[in-house]
């Protein structure tokens, strides 16, 4: 039963994390702690089902669609909303998200109202023995959009040179402003790569849950938790974090709910990011600010 | 912060400590609570003072919050919980046990206070946004607890509270209800504003502007973010026992995260680290809840193409909206352009 | 420069907004829409288009508008137009709250109003109670039918369901000799557990069935590979539980992966729709049953030709089970009504009125979408049979009807 649980909470896990990695891409670019995340997880699904499924355009052109939107979507939310509350209190650039949150998952009621959808079958169904766990095959493909997505996202910061400005970006806005780095349009990219990430992250949830406003929204709300307990501003963190919160929930279902009665899993995940917290108070790789007065 | 009219100085120490400064203010709060009290009720039906009375218990929530937020800068998103916590408390104190109501408002208080107290201890390690998981995890653990609470909260059923019986009167209606909660909400609001002013609320506010100077000038940081979280939690605590009383009947559900998450954002769009902020937050709230009902059926009767459904994400997406919009044209709150407002009409007929 | 531009932007969307504002307002003052000459009896509805029920809650929103013309149109209450009020309750107790005051302050106050959900309804217990005006409820729970007050609940409760379920289990699956074994396999939440009560665990063990489980799943499950191994490893035969269908699919997907589909008879109570449940996951749907309280599409169709044709008449595409649930509180609604009419006059109307006619209603067949429904004055449950579901290759069919033993404290079937 154990590697069982360490099996499958680690496969869900990865999907925490690569939904996570879209939080933390728009945090470091601009200090942004994006609410709106589970919304776009959620309209993202649905946008997908919509090119695929109903209009039935082939798989390439419907994922070109999806950029431009995507695309079109940061410039807005950029420009329209996060542009003019530069120098503002970085709270109401927080709470600005929320009701972006609140926008979106109004226009998918409004776009899509009804039951789930549901995506073809496409995956592979069988069945994989790994010593005493069982996996399916659908979930090794999970796994592996993943790591790819994963491991484009680390090249594309460490080898390309868009990445590194958006580094340099990060460490510092006037800095970056000087040598000439158009600080918007890093802001622009930042949203986008963030929105993708939630859009593979949903796609991916959306063949468990069907494509569903609130589950999709809740569990991306759940990266929220998998960034603070990786550390806010680090790649590895918010991977390791949502690799744990996967482990840990499956081990808290696994071994608490007989004790406690059930529904640990919710809850178990939190208790251990306040003892995390309490001894490594920015989280796992998150950076340790030296403060100045 | 204090702007007053030119000519208009203090001369006595009391002067400079007295919050009311001129006649003219003092009138004008006389006038305001005359509308408050007896204006307003007289002439308002039920469902006016039904939104009055929901907007008092969040005015006396949000300032908890305010305290929190505002002058300590300790993020929270558990908010909600612990007002659950206050209800939960009252409920189960005159359900059970058949206490009144003035000995369930205090409990009620000491024991969301304690709970505060509780969620405060890892402030002593946690710091900024981080600290607003700690409020995370304890409002997912405050709910298991409810739900798992058995007999005590009736989990899953619903726990019956009685309306408040005071002096042998049953507050049963909401024109009753309606001069409690706002004895409750101004005496709240009234403390807040001497709160803030006194050593404790400069402390605060010294910890939220840089709390590493604020430790160099020997404030014990630890003890004042824990004063901070259980005040917090007291005046939660008693706006939970005022909505259990109103509601009659307490279920889990009434106390959703996303109902935190939303004070926290009313918090900001009223304006953050002010009282007045505070109480206009929780104006808007409620008030956008009510526009954004009233305005669906009737969108569905202009529009009959739309189905209810895509009315309600409608409504939803303008609820968003409108309070992008006022983040964008006053990121620093209501409370701000009320003070611009405020001060070109002091300043009338100059410009400034 | 900038900061000014800035601000001069401000000040024009300043503008802007007002003046959006102000032509809202006079849009809204000059359609006010005039009544007609027969006697305007107004329902409300608290229906949830927004957050976690939207789902679902979704397709009433033609339903309602449907049944409603329907009514007025084939003059079902004579010399009455009936008017629906409604207003989102959201899925959130403190939105719901305001759109109820909202309703109950509309002139003329409505005489009825219909709830849809069970953590909402238990909420507004005591507002119906206060404001005198029934509340015909889709959901269920203890709090809101005792002690009995103005809330009225349509279904049958969890645990008398559960009962059904046993019976049912044991009178057509069960064929050894030796007594089953039983787990939970629920939500963990109001509407989850409430089936788990005291009452309904006696009757199990009444009947000689051991509990081998617990089985908790959460609100958004996305593993639940040990609860399945656990429950695997108890070696239940037959589980009970309340979730939707996303929930649930998720379960059925693990224990596929486990290799344990089938090894057990898995029971829901009846928010599970099965149709959608078949849309998730297929064949792996395969022997879920759920003690439904509507009749499937294709019975209806037949039974109740009028929803059909407003269905079709009216061009919907909403989900048509669900579609048709929301016509089965409208049926009552409208049958109070009429009732209440005949009692006292279209004129005098009122939420007393509606609520003598619910306390006298025996063995109404709601119009064929549900189960027949009988309150009274101390009885606050309507319906005390439904209808056992299952999916057999991919296809919903019905098995007929279960009589509910009644479960609820006190209630005549609880073993002693």
């Amino acid at each position: 039963m154990f590697s069982q649980l360490i099996v499958s909470g680690f496969l869900t896990g990865s999907v925490y994390a690569l939904m996570a990695l879209g939080i933390v891409v728009i945090y470091k670019a601009s200090s942004v702690f994006n609410f709106a995340h589970g919304s776009i997880v959620a309209f993202t699904a649905y946008l997908i089902w919509s090119f695929v499924v109903q209009l039935h355009l082939n798989p390439l052109l419907a994922g070109i669609l999806c950029l431009l939107v995507i695309g079109i979507i940061s410039f807005l939310v950029q420009r329209l909303i996060l542009y003019p509350l530069t120098g503002q209190p970085v709270l109401a650039a927080l709470m600005a998200t929320l009701a972006l949150g609140e926008v979106v998952s109004g226009f998918v009621t409004l776009m899509w109202p009804g039951p789930a959808r549901t995506y073809p079958d496409f995956l592979p169904s069988g069945l994989i023995r790994l010593g005493p766990a069982t996996i399916t095959l659908g979930e090794i493909v999970n796994f592996v959009v993943c790591t790819l997505a994963f491991g484009a996202f680390v090249l594309f910061f460490q080898k390309s040179r868009l990445g590194l400005t958006m580094r340099g970006t990060a460490e510092d806005h006037q800095l970056a402003r000087s040598e000439g780095v158009r600080v918007n349009r890093i802001f622009i990219l930042a949203w986008f790569i963030a929105i993708l990430m939630a859009g593979i992250g949903g796609f991916l949830m959306a063949f468990m849950h069907g494509v569903n406003q609130e589950p999709l929204i809740s569990l991306g709300m759940k990266s929220l938790a998998v960034v603070i307990l990786g550390g806010m501003e680090s790649i590895s963190g918010a991977v390791i974090g949502g690799l744990a919160i996967g482990v840990l929930e499956a081990l808290g279902a696994g071994y608490l709910d007989p004790i406690f009665g059930g529904g640990v899993e919710e809850v178990f995940p939190f208790v251990i990011l306040l003892v995390v917290l309490m001894i490594r108070p920015y989280g796992l790789f998150g950076y340790e600010r030296i403060e100045r007065v | 912060m204090m702007k007053r009219p030119c000519g208009t100085f203090d001369q006595t120490y009391a002067q400079d400590m007295s919050y009311i400064r001129t006649p003219f203010r003092m009138g004008l709060l006389a006038v305001l609570f005359l509308l408050l009290f007896i204006g307003f009720p007289l002439y308002a039906d039920d469902y006016l003072l039904g939104i009055m009375n929901v907007i008092g218990i969040t005015v006396v929530a949000m300032l908890g919050l305010n305290i929190l937020t505002g002058y300590c800068g300790l993020i929270s998103i558990g908010h909600v919980a612990f007002v659950g916590v206050g209800a939960y408390t009252s409920a189960i104190l005159s359900n059970h046990l058949g206490w009144p109501f003035w000995a369930t408002l205090p409990s009620a208080a000491v024991v969301t206070g304690l709970m505060g107290l509780l969620v405060g201890l890892p402030a002593l390690r946690i710091k900024g946004f981080y600290i607003a998981i700690s409020t995370l995890a304890f409002h997912y653990i405050i709910i298991w607890v409810i739900l798992h609470g058995g007999n005590l909260t009736k989990g899953v059923w619903g726990l019956p509270c009685d309306s408040v019986e005071l002096f042998g009167v049953s507050l049963d209606t909401e024109r009753r209800m309606y001069y409690l909660i706002m004895v409750v909400a101004v005496t709240g609001t009234i403390l807040a504003f001497n709160l803030v002013r006194t050593k404790y609320g400069r402390a605060f506010v010294a910890i939220r502007d840089n709390d590493i100077a604020a430790e160099f000038m020997g404030l014990n940081i630890f003890r004042y973010k824990v004063l901070a979280f259980v005040i917090c939690s007291v005046y939660a605590g008693v706006a939970g026992c005022l909505y259990a009383h109103y509601l009659g009947m307490l279920t889990v559900e009434q106390f959703p995260l996303i109902d935190s998450i939303w004070y926290m954002g009313f918090l900001i769009v009223g304006g953050v680290g002010s009282i007045t902020g505070a109480v206009f937050g929780a104006f808007v709230y409620r008030l956008i809840d009510q526009v954004v009902i009233f305005l669906g059926p009737f969108i569905g009767q202009v529009f009959p193409a739309l189905s209810g459904s895509s009315v309600a994400g409608f409504t939803q997406m303008l609820f968003g909206m409108v309070i992008i919009l006022f983040l964008v044209l006053e990121p620093r709150g209501v409370n701000h352009r009320w003070q611009i407002v405020l001060s070109s009409f002091r300043l009338w007929p100059f410009p400034y | 420069m900038r900061r000014e531009s800035i601000s001069k932007e401000r000040r024009c969307a300043w503008k802007v907004a007002i003046l959006t504002v102000a032509t809202a307002f006079l849009v809204l003052s000059a359609s006010w829409a005039a009544a007609g000459d027969k006697a305007v009896v107004v329902i409300g509805h608290l229906p949830h288009f927004t957050g976690a029920y939207a789902a679902t809650q979704a397709h009433y929103a033609p339903a309602q508008d449907d049944a409603v013309e329907w009514i007025n149109r084939v003059n079902y209450i004579p010399g009455v137009e009936l008017k629906l009020i409604w207003a989102d309750g959201g899925t959130n107790p403190a939105k719901s709250l305001a759109g109820f005051k909202k309703m109950i302050a509309h002139k003329p106050k409505p005489v009825v109003i219909i709830g849809e959900s069970t953590g909402i309804g238990t909420s507004l217990v005591k507002w119906h109670a206060k404001a005198r005006v029934p509340d015909i409820e889709g959901g269920m729970s203890q709090a809101m039918i005792d002690p009995p007050s103005w809330t009225f609940c349509q279904p049958p409760p969890y645990a008398s369901q559960f009962g059904a379920w046993v019976d049912y289990y044991l009178k057509y699956i069960w064929k050894k000799k030796t007594p089953p074994k039983f787990a939970w396999l629920t939500w963990d939440n109001p509407f989850g557990r409430s089936p788990m009560t005291k009452e309904a665990e006696a009757y199990l063990k009444s009947k000689g069935i051991q509990i081998v489980a617990r089985e908790f799943i959460p609100n958004v499950p996305s593993n639940t590979a040990s609860q399945c191994m656990r429950l695997r490893e108890s070696g239940a035969d037959f589980t009970f539980g309340g979730m939707y269908p996303s929930a649930l699919s998720v379960v059925l997907k693990d224990m596929k992966k486990l290799g344990m589909l089938g090894s057990m008879t898995i029971g829901m109570s009846y928010a599970t729709n099965l149709v959608e449940l078949v849309n998730y996951v297929g064949n792996m749907a395969d022997g879920v049953y759920i003690t439904s309280i509507h009749p499937l599409v294709t019975e209806w169709e037949q039974k109740c030709p009028m929803v059909k044709e407003m269905y079709e008449r009216n061009n919907r595409k909403a989900n048509k089970w669900i579609y048709a649930n929301c016509w089965s509180k409208f049926a009552i609604a409208a049958e109070v009504v009429k009732r209440a009419v005949q009692a006292v006059g279209p004129e005098n109307v009122d939420g007393q009125a509606a609520y003598n006619a619910l306390v006298g209603l025996r063995n109404f067949d709601a119009w064929g979408i549900s189960p027949p429904i009988s309150f009274s004055q101390t009885r606050r449950v309507g319906m005390d049979s439904v209808i056992i579901q299952t999916v057999e290759n991919g296809q919903v069919v019905s098995k007929g009807f279960m009589a509910t033993p009644d479960l609820l404290p006190g209630g005549k079937d609880v073993p002693r």
